[in-house]
């Protein structure tokens, strides 16, 4: 089972918005990462085939997926950043609609609806109008009509937006089990959704695949570039006038632990800290450091 | 099947398509019953007051007054009508004047009324290429007995006065060659009643284009489309799917509205009046063989057809935009602009190659098959109502093949 990028582009008139994206995803969770607008959607709309690329194809198992059309259709599954639907739809409702377009057997469909509300928690709201749900109830409504056909390709674009951190936990889990023989590439900017879970990482910016590789591969490439160390709370607003502080946490006596990212250690008593995934996507995204969520 | 049934279900249980289908309905019903209630009749009743009759009252009243006139046109019908109505002005002067009795007038003059208003239209003089219609005192009885013959005479002169070409005058000589005589005349049904029916078609089919309108650029403009058209069923099943299903309520709504509308307007009027033929109740010379009933027909089934028309045309315009107000405005605008162009430029053919070509005011279908406008092209002419029904019809498959491929070929923006 193989999802080949090969050098896709993706120009508008103003913005490249994807440019020349080789990449060849295998059966697994796989992440991708990047700022607002550094392609992530484009790129999966383009693997939805809902947008024609500039330039280069997109095989599945081989075959462009433009000439696989029902086929590739029938095993992909899709989750986009805004979730749309008509508004008078009830849930139930609506997975029966998505069902009915998805194929799904008729006599499959009441007990996978089912067995898709109990695992995202839906059950209770199944009769309610999708538009009187919370927003993360919404989002979850999202992720089982894209799961709804059991799809080999399931790509979910910003999946955990609104979802509240138990909800993204139990959201974790279940695709970590549900990738085995299947290709998930989840986007997003939560570098905590993919980091644990993610089989492959890629990492996009200005619209290129920067870096691609296991959690572990990934974060070597930071290694020595992370600090801690423990300063007076009154020097914090100078320290972040020069360093990339990305952490920091009280202490007694008027002392603020901090992380850090830095070529070298700029504070004394600083020590290397073992990086992660986020330190990684916050070295190569400086201007998200504001933004950041932490998962 | 399967995909149809949800689609069907998504549709109907929406609040708009209730609220369309209920207004529909309610507007058909009203509209009916407006012309029913401009019929009044002042009643002399036996203690000597005036009672004023409206409605369905008033309406039995006049069928009930005019009934021994009911029945075929024939020349001694008329010839006897006349004459009736040339002695009582001898005797009273004009009806209009107040010295004109009023049971006189109820008793001799109403129930033939509706003879004599083919009579002036009819005898008309050609005088320097004009038509001047002469006055019922001016005809002699012996004329009537070619009353016939007159209309054929009349139907030249129209032909002449229009300078028609020579196409033009063997088209509309073969159309009324068909028209079935002696015509009949059943006192009842008035021209308001059918103004109001093509007011309902008019409208249901706006109600049409309003549904339908949505039915592609909501799930552009909600997002729902980038789900939609990446699922198995997602291109043109789907299309085709949501098509017909939109199509349905449209439809049965016309369908319930229409109904509801003649069942009023009918048994209000009298099922009976139904047998009046076309030129009995609007120009001698109006070319449709049809009676009222078969009139009231054709035009329902005109307006199905410009309303699958019209819809069809919707679709296309809401695969192509992203924005349901402007699908509903744009499509709004195709549905009147029959109505618009009519008004600006007066009545014309370019209205009827619209999809909306039979539906406005004073453009719609019901004129134009009461009217005598041709479409001259080179040597042949073409009767206005055939030239619009056509064009009705050939919008129906070419929107919807648009529709279907627009909305496959669609990106995401």
């Amino acid at each position: 089972m193989e999802l080949k990028i090969e050098q896709v582009s993706k120009h508008f008139k103003d913005k490249d918005a994807v440019n020349n994206v080789s990449l060849t995803l295998t059966a697994g969770v796989w992440g991708l990462l990047g700022a607002n607008g550094a392609g992530k959607t484009t790129l999966m709309r383009m693997i939805a085939d809902i947008m024609k690329p500039t330039n280069g194809m997109i095989l599945y198992n081989g075959t462009d997926i433009r000439q696989l059309g029902e086929s590739y259709r029938a095993v992909f599954g899709f989750l986009p950043q805004d979730f749309g639907y008509s508004r008078d739809f009830t849930v139930k409702d609506y997975l029966e609609y998505m069902a009915a377009l998805k194929d799904v057997p008729v006599n499959a469909t009441r007990k996978k609806i089912n067995e898709l509300l109990d695992i995202l928690t839906l059950s209770d709201v199944k009769n309610k109008k999708i538009s009187k749900l919370s927003g993360g109830m919404r989002r979850r409504v999202g992720i089982a009509q894209a799961m709804l056909n059991d799809p080999e390709v399931l790509i979910l674009d910003e999946p955990t937006a609104g979802l509240d951190p138990g909800e993204r936990v139990r959201f974790r889990n279940f695709i970590s089990g549900f990738a085995h023989n299947r290709i998930v590439l989840i986007s997003t900017h939560i570098v905590s959704d993919v980091e644990y879970i993610a089989t492959q990482t890629a990492i996009m910016k200005d619209g290129c695949v920067v870096d691609i590789g296991t959690t572990d591969q990934l974060v070597k490439e930071i290694e020595g570039k992370v600090w801690s160390c423990t300063v007076p709370a009154r020097t914090i607003p100078e320290l972040e006038m020069r360093l990339r502080i990305i952490n920091q946490r009280g202490e007694d006596n008027e002392q603020v632990s901090i992380r850090y990212l830095s070529e070298k250690a700029e504070i004394e008593n600083s020590k290397a800290a073992s990086p992660r995934l986020e330190d990684l996507y916050l070295w190569l995204f400086p201007n998200e450091e504001k933004d950041k969520e932490v998962g | 099947m399967r995909l149809l049934k949800v689609e069907l279900k998504r549709i109907i249980k929406s609040r708009q398509t209730m609220i369309l289908m209920v207004a529909g309905i309610c507007l058909a019903a009203l509209l009916a019953a407006a012309p029913v209630l401009f019929v009044s009749a002042d009643v002399h009743g036996d203690n000597g007051k005036v009672q004023e009759l409206n409605g369905i009252s008033a309406i039995r009243y006049w069928r009930e007054i005019k009934a021994p006139s009911d029945g075929e046109v024939t020349p001694d019908k008329l010839k006897a009508a006349l004459a009736t109505y040339q002695e009582f002005i001898e005797k009273y002067g004009s009806p209009e004047s107040e010295n004109f009795p009023r049971d006189v007038y109820i008793e001799k003059i109403a129930p033939i009324n509706g003879l004599l208003r083919l009579v002036p239209m009819t005898y008309s003089d050609f005088v320097d290429g004009n038509l001047i219609p002469r006055g019922l005192t001016d005809i002699d009885l012996d004329e009537l007995d070619s009353f016939y013959e007159a209309c054929d005479t009349r139907l030249e002169n129209v032909i002449k006065v229009d300078r028609e070409p020579e196409s033009t005058t063997q088209k509309a000589t073969s159309l009324y060659s068909k028209v079935n005589r002696p015509f009949e005349l059943y006192a009842g049904y008035t021209r308001d009643a059918f103004d109001y029916l093509c007011l309902s078609i008019m409208f249901l089919v706006i109600i049409g284009a309003v549904l339908s309108a949505p039915l592609f650029s909501e799930s552009y403009e909600s997002g729902a489309d980038h789900i939609l058209r990446c699922t198995k069923h997602g291109r043109g099943k789907l299309a085709r799917t949501k098509v017909i299903a939109n199509m349905l309520p449209s439809v049965l709504i016309y369908i319930v509205g229409i109904t509801v509308h003649l069942l009023i307007s009918d048994l209000s009027f009298g099922t009976i009046t139904l047998k009046t033929s076309v030129q009995a109740l609007y120009d001698t010379i109006s070319l449709p063989n049809l009676n009222l009933f078969q009139l009231q027909i054709v035009l329902a089934i005109g307006g199905l057809l410009t309303l699958i028309s019209v819809n069809a045309f919707t679709y296309f315009l809401s695969a192509k935009l992203e924005r349901v107000a402007g699908t509903i405005c744009i499509s709004l605008l195709a549905a009147l602009a029959p109505l618009f162009i009519s008004a600006a430029l007066g009545t014309n053919w370019i209205s009827s190659i619209l999809p909306a070509g039979g539906i406005g005011l004073t453009n719609n279908l019901l004129m134009q098959l009461v009217d005598f406008r041709f479409l001259h092209l080179g040597t042949h002419s073409f009767w206005i109502p055939q030239v619009t029904m056509l064009f009705t019809i050939i919008w129906i498959p070419v929107s919807l093949i648009l529709a279907v491929h627009s909305y496959c070929k669609h990106q995401v923006a």
